[in-house]
């Protein structure tokens, strides 16, 4: 079911750090309404290429374009609202505010949040906290988080942060999804419910890009596989394919995953 | 002999003065990762060890400032392990780290103010006593001499530390990459301890300087010329050492001459132009740095 | 009786002035996470620029000031506070854009210096270290003397008290109250879902600062005169560390905070009997306690006395 149309394509990305050559010209496409995985061993230069694909980490050199336009150079916050949001490795919520806060701010539209709206226009902004706080009771369900719904996220497993951070990418209703090894961590009954959310948000036209270890996941749930090593992409492909691809396979060799 | 001249004079004695408490600030933030509020306080602190230990007691001036610098090495590494390590294994944010130094600042400058009184002190030894010479272009007092030697060979001792010396390439390394750094086998903690020792040695030093330099001091004139300091460490780049003391250059400079035209109350005004132009403009400083600042 | 009214309504109008002050400062601090240490100078600005205002123009030798245009009271509280934003809306512009939370607070801590510096230094300004003096009590349509004014002049400042308190807690309690707490607890993860956090940052301190500068405002009317001396940056840190051992983030909490600090441990301590060397170190002393309270509450309850209150939402009937 991979469009032609690339959600996002990135070309000969570069980034270095002090003396490390992170990423060293890497280029891959993302089709539209596909389910992409990035992977590679460890120090490929994967987090890095999602750092700089959200803006978190300023463009040094090569070229990135979402929904067709450039994004290069762009804010983190503009490419978040235009559509491509990300995850991180190591879960990071808002410790401080509820779990069901943490969605709220998430998914709240930006155009509200300002004093003027605050002091003015509360009558709007409750009848669209209603319609969220509805979305987010069911987001919380599906991902069994309900009974944590006021909870400080503070105090979470290290499981459930995991599962909150996924909640928190898919309750903006995004357009492109990256997530940064969603299942670390995640109680093994958990994970094939994280499966299923993935594929039902696809199934409504999500695009998702995964960073993932775990390849079983991998191969049960992603279109399309991209292979990174030494900050380049190695190999293309389907699982099948990429598996048997020699560089692959050397790259690979003598790591745990 | 022209104004022009005198205030490049001066404006080295001030870049000397500035730049032994920067490299301080600068090391330590490169290693620690937060900012020391209290560091202006280490200055008074050895400003103040220097001066029981010479005015008060008649040790010679030398040996008072290794002293007040070997204090302000033990004060400084004590603090750091009794008062800020709880919070580091924490890990707080750096945000909080600035509150907590800043509790840290409240107490040690009041427990000068308690001992020593208000009163401002004033350092006299007998290299004040002395006349002003002509030196070259510069119509100099020994006491500016022994500033800018104190200051050189300070830099010149951080040199070898960082380029000659295991322990200085291992703080470079935890400054320019901390997770490289500790996968390689450098003991942070070690480091950590090491580099509060130096910036508390350093600091105290600076503080000596800035008191033979001002004349008069009091317990909190090490925080009132903290963000002198501070313009210095973010111009250069903060947790570089070379950078520090090419923005202690900067801003000493900048600071003598613009008090030519401004008149010299608000050469620390100047400073804190510096500093707002630097943040807004360069936080990453002159020199290429690694360590972050957003 | 009547001194006991006029002492009690003195204590009032300074108690109002603090809660507008630690309203506005738990904007900034409590929900937007920044820490400013030039609040109190932004209290002076508000109060300098209200009082020039009122006043007529500079006698000239002996006494100079900007301005003097004697205005009616309220243009010219206005105008404090719009002065006190205008200042926060440029050094936000400058240092707000990229900067991490603590190096935004040196930059502040930087300007408290400086203005103090330039507004003792530079005498056309605000008549430098003097300062300005001769303010009118504002709104004294019953022509009231000196104590009579001070309780009249509880109702319109306890009036103002109440608008601002009022629109804080709006502001506190809406998406942009949300935003704020998101960029607080993590300014990059804010980012990560779209929020705008310069301009957050930005408007919090703007806010922050208007509030302060109303404050100002409004008290040079009942104090008529004002100079460095009472607004030196030492006076900050007091109040941080009362918002930090009362709760940042909770309107009360803070309250709670600043009436224990500065009431209890400033005042109280004049009245405990010790010996006269020991009477001397007492500012030294309060200082070092505030300093160790300081690190002790922020080690062991760093959400303070009153902590922010936990916000329940109803979710619509689920499982």
């Amino acid at each position: 079911m991979a469009a032609d149309h690339a959600l996002l394509a990135v070309s000969d990305l570069k980034h270095r750090f002090g003396g490390v050559q992170a990423v060293d010209g890497c280029s891959f496409n993302v089709p539209q309404g596909s389910v992409s995985a990035l992977i590679g061993p460890n120090g490929a230069g994967k987090s890095t290429v999602v750092n700089l694909v959200s803006g978190a980490l300023p463009l040094q050199s090569g070229h990135m374009e979402f929904l067709g336009k450039s994004i290069g150079g762009r804010p983190a916050y503009q490419i978040a609202r235009a559509g491509l949001i990300r995850t991180f490795q190591l879960s990071r919520e808002l410790r401080r505010m509820t779990v069901t806060e943490n969605l709220l701010v998430a998914s709240q539209s930006w155009r509200l949040e300002s004093p003027w709206v605050a002091l003015f226009g509360r009558k709007a902004s409750r009848t669209l906290e209603r319609e969220l706080l509805s979305r987010i009771g069911e987001m919380l369900t599906e991902l069994g988080l309900y009974g944590q719904r006021d909870t400080y996220a503070g105090e979470l497993s290290g499981g459930q942060k995991r599962l909150l951070e996924l909640a928190r990418a898919l309750i903006v209703e995004p357009k492109m999804v990256i997530l940064d090894e969603p299942m670390a961590g995640v109680n093994p009954v958990l994970i094939d419910r994280v499966v299923e959310v993935i594929q039902r948000f696809n199934a409504r036209g999500v695009t998702f890009l995964l960073v993932e270890h775990k390849l079983e996941v991998v191969d049960a749930l992603c279109d399309q596989v991209v292979v990174m090593a030494a900050g380049r992409v190695i190999a293309t492909g389907s699982m099948g394919e990429v598996r048997q691809d020699s560089a692959v396979v050397e790259a690979y060799i003598g790591r745990a995953n | 002999m022209n104004s022009f001249t005198q205030a490049i004079g001066f404006g080295i004695v001030t870049a000397s003065v500035i730049a032994v408490s920067a490299v301080a600030g600068t090391l330590q933030f490169g290693v620690t990762r937060y900012i020391n509020f209290a560091l202006g306080d280490y200055m008074t602190l050895g400003a103040y060890s220097a001066y029981v230990l010479s005015v008060v007691w008649g040790i010679n001036f030398w040996i008072s400032l290794l002293v007040a610098c070997a204090i302000g090495a033990v004060v400084s590494l004590l603090i750091a392990r009794i008062v800020l390590a709880p919070f580091v294994r924490k890990r707080v944010s750096s945000f909080v780290m600035l509150i907590v130094t800043l509790g840290v600042s409240l107490i040690l400058s009041d427990v000068i103010l308690a001992i020593a009184s208000g009163n401002p002190k004033q350092y006299a030894t007998a290299i004040q006593d002395e006349a002003a010479f002509q030196l070259g272009p510069f119509l100099v007092t020994p006491a500016q001499i022994v500033v800018v030697a104190i200051a050189c060979a300070a830099m010149v001792a951080i040199h070898m530390l960082l380029a000659h010396t295991s322990v200085g390439k291992s703080m470079r390394a935890i400054s320019d990459n901390p997770d490289l750094a500790r996968t390689s086998g450098i003991s942070v903690s070690r480091m950590t301890d090491i580099v509060w020792m130096v910036s508390g040695a350093l600091a105290a030093g600076g503080g000596v300087l800035l008191a033979l330099n001002t004349g008069v001091f009091t317990p909190t004139f090490g925080e009132g010329y903290l963000f002198v300091i501070f313009s210095a460490v973010v111009v250069g780049g903060a947790g570089q050492p070379y950078g520090a003391m090419l923005g202690a250059l900067v801003t000493g400079m900048a600071t003598e001459l613009g008090a030519l035209v401004l008149t010299s109350a608000y050469k620390s005004d100047i400073a804190f132009v510096i500093l707002i132009l630097a943040l807004a403009v360069r936080p990453r400083g002159l020199l290429p740095s690694r360590a972050s600042m957003s | 009786m009547e001194d006991i009214l006029f002492f009690v309504a003195n204590l009032g109008l300074f108690f109002f002035a603090y809660v507008i002050l630690t309203v506005g400062l738990n904007i900034q601090f409590g929900y937007a996470g920044l820490l400013n240490f030039a609040y109190i100078t932004f209290w002076a600005i508000g109060a300098y620029v209200t009082g020039v205002l009122i006043l007529g123009p500079a006698p000239g030798h002996g006494i100079t000031y900007i301005l003097g245009f004697n205005l009616p009271f309220l243009v010219a509280l206005i105008a404090g506070g719009v002065a006190a934003g205008a200042l926060a809306a440029l050094m936000g512009a400058l240092i707000l854009r990229r900067l991490r939370s603590d190096f935004v607070a040196i930059g502040l801590f930087a300007l408290s210096f400086a203005l103090y510096d330039i507004v003792g230094n530079y005498t056309p300004l605000f008549n430098g270290w003097d300062g300005i003096l001769g303010v009118l009590p504002p709104l004294n349509i019953f022509q009231l003397d000196a104590n009579a004014f001070t309780i009249y002049y509880l109702v319109p400042v306890g009036l103002a008290t109440l608008i601002l308190y009022w629109a804080a807690n709006l502001l506190q309690n809406s998406p942009y109250g949300r935003a704020l707490r998101a960029v607080r607890d993590d300014i990059d993860v804010a980012a990560s879902f779209g929020k705008n956090t310069v301009w957050l940052r930005w408007s919090a301190l703007v806010i922050g600062c208007i509030y302060a500068g109303i404050a100002g405002g409004l008290m040079i009317g009942f104090l008529s005169a004002l100079s460095p001396a009472s607004w030196a940056s030492s006076e900050t840190f007091i109040i941080w560390a009362a918002l930090i051992v009362g709760g940042a983030g909770n309107n009360r909490g803070m309250l709670l905070g600043t009436f224990l600090f500065v009431i209890v441990a400033l005042e109280a301590t004049r009245f405990i009997p010790m010996p006269a060397n020991v009477q001397n170190l007492i500012p030294a002393l309060r200082l070092i306690v505030i300093g160790a309270v300081l690190i002790v509450v922020l080690l062991f309850r760093p959400q303070g006395l009153l902590p922010e209150r936990r916000r329940i939402y109803a979710l619509p009937g689920q499982s």
